[in-house]
């Protein structure tokens, strides 16, 4: 009896189940209009208006409309071909058939330059030139720019005037090329100025380029440029009083962009993780360290003073007390020997006991040393 | 959604590398395709970079996920793996605890694991390794970290814990709405 009981409970269930769970199928879902690309399903048909009048109605009518036309759309989406990555399933969708509005805004119009600005100020209107002018000296008309106006120049030109307060000996021609080069630079600076300040980058304010209204920005700027163009970059230059420190010169965070190259990013990735498998060791300054002090402590043996564990805070380079006995002496402070000989037969700066017997051998600093002692001095040739 | 950060991937590949060693390389440098990290929401995902190129075309609050989450970063700086990431870590993972099939519901519940549920360990696993937790059918069940080594296993009380429980499958069902 238990088991025909338990096997209808399952019954109810199941059938409750599948009572809660819509199918779906969709009728009549040939009549919706599919834009896959744009995962895009549009019901053109026309609404019941007795349901849709119906204020309790009308809410579950569009909402199961809705419904419906969802599942008729994924019912598509699924029919497409897909491909799984990383245990979860991607469809590829066809070309979209909707054309939606540009993603981005219009473009804006370019900014006025500075002299357009100043014209619209002062209500200057740029009348339309003509491309020929009249011109008197050769009598016929000769373009205002461009083909053809050099040669019109040069004809026109050939000789020039010598102005009565000018020096006599001075150029003419070159003159009026100078003055013709400058004016295009001044033209290329205006231009490249007017850029600059449309996409808001800093124009240097600093040196040749002087801008004689400078605010007070840029002064400062300047003056903390001038001031860190030392050998100590500025750190020695005295403070004026109530000097303030120039803001705006600190490092900007960089941020990496999202759909940037991954390859470069990948290659990122892969420095930070060789960084962290490497132990934080300089190993290049570890190997100087140690080969420095291997020379200290070579050289001091040699000379038979004291080897001190740490290096004196002072600097400088060790010295025996023979040394400093020599030195005030005067014989002089013969310095530290190569510690590390660099092989090929010629031992540096050894203590030999048999460089006695070696004539025309490295040259003997004698100070008073027990024979057998005696130093060679660095660069020795001892055969 | 943006890239990670230096200090952020250093966070990231440290806390894999507790699980996965040198293998962190492996998910870098894949044959079929390039893959990259991303934060968002606080949430590390790792995701193809096709797919994640699609998915900046989305407005970022309407992105709930992309790819598979590795896990959060919490508020306290720290990163914390979810069980999303298991599918990554269980094939290359170098430590591994398989359990008896008694202990296994004990531990999908969101239980350490006892010595009296502890089936088999790989060798020399060391203290506080990330390990990832087997069933005795080689079925991943979550991971975690080793609360003894291999050796003292040995000796432990059987209700001793073995293992530290982090995440475990039953999170699919227990903690599905907070999954992403």
């Amino acid at each position: 009896m238990a088991d025909t009981d338990s096997s209808q409970r399952v019954q109810e269930i199941l059938t409750q189940a599948t009572e809660e769970l819509k199918s779906i199928k969709v009728p009549n879902d040939d009549q919706l209009e599919y834009d896959l690309g744009n995962l895009l399903v549009s019901n053109n048909n026309t609404l019941d208006e007795t349901l849709t009048r119906d204020p309790e109605k009308i809410d579950s009518y569009l909402h199961n409309l809705a419904r419906d036309s969802i599942q008729a759309l994924l019912n598509r989406v699924w029919e497409l071909p897909s491909e799984r990555i990383d245990s979860d399933i991607y469809a590829t969708l066809p070309k979209p058939t909707t054309r939606l509005p540009r993603e981005k805004p219009v473009p804006k119009p370019r900014p006025p330059t500075k002299w357009e600005k100043y014209a619209r100020e002062k209500g200057i209107n740029n009348r339309k030139k003509d491309k020929k002018v009249w011109d008197d000296v050769l009598k016929r008309w000769v373009p205002r720019f461009g083909y053809r106006k050099i040669a019109a120049e040069k004809e026109k030109n050939w000789v020039k005037e010598v102005p009565s307060n000018a020096d006599p000996f001075e150029d003419q021609f070159a003159k009026a090329a100078e003055m013709k080069k400058e004016n295009v630079a001044k033209n290329e600076f205006q231009r490249l100025r007017n850029i600059a300040k449309n996409k808001k980058i800093k124009v240097p304010s600093v040196g040749v380029t002087g801008n004689e209204y400078a605010s007070k920005n840029e002064l400062s700027m300047a003056m903390h440029h001038a001031k860190h163009a030392t050998a100590s970059r500025g750190k020695f230059q005295p403070e004026l009083p109530n000097e303030k420190k120039v803001k705006g010169l600190g490092k900007k965070r960089k941020i990496e962009f999202t759909t940037g190259s991954g390859q470069v990013e990948k290659k990122r990735n892969i420095e930070v993780l060789e960084k962290m498998d490497k132990p934080s060791l300089n190993l290049d300054g570890a190997i100087h360290k140690e080969i420095r002090d291997e020379n200290v402590a070579m050289d001091l043996k040699r000379k038979g003073g004291k080897v001190y564990g740490r290096r004196s805070k002072m600097g400088g380079r060790h010295r025996t007390k023979s040394d400093h006995k020599s030195l005030k002496l005067g014989t002089g402070f013969q310095g530290k020997g190569k510690g590390k000989g660099k092989g090929k037969g010629k031992p540096k700066g050894k203590p030999n006991v048999g460089a006695k017997k070696k004539i025309g051998g490295p040259k003997m600093q004698g100070k008073g040393r027990p024979a057998g002692k005696g130093k060679m001095k660095g660069k020795g040739k001892g055969k | 959604m943006r890239p990670l950060k230096n200090e952020e991937t250093v966070l990231v590949f440290t806390k894999l590398k507790k699980y996965i060693g040198s293998n962190v390389r492996a998910l870098l440098e894949r044959s079929d395709g390039l893959y990259c990290f991303r934060l968002h929401n606080g949430r590390i995902y790792y995701v193809k970079e096709d797919i994640m190129k699609f998915a900046a075309t989305l407005p970022r609050d309407n992105i709930v996920s992309l790819g598979v989450c590795f896990g959060k970063i919490t508020k306290g700086g720290k990163f914390l793996l979810h069980i999303t990431a298991l599918d990554f870590l269980h094939p290359y993972c170098q430590n591994k605890i398989w359990i008896k099939e008694s202990a296994e519901q004990n531990f999908m519940y969101g239980n350490h694991v006892y010595k009296s549920g502890l089936s088999r360990i790989s060798e020399n696993t060391p203290k506080y390794a990330g390990v990832v937790v087997l069933s005795s059918k080689d079925i991943p069940l979550g991971f975690g970290v080793a609360a003894k080594a291999t050796a003292e296993c040995r000796h432990a009380d059987p209700m001793d814990i073995i293992c530290f429980h982090q995440a475990d499958i039953g999170e699919y069902v227990r903690n599905e709405e907070a999954l992403i």
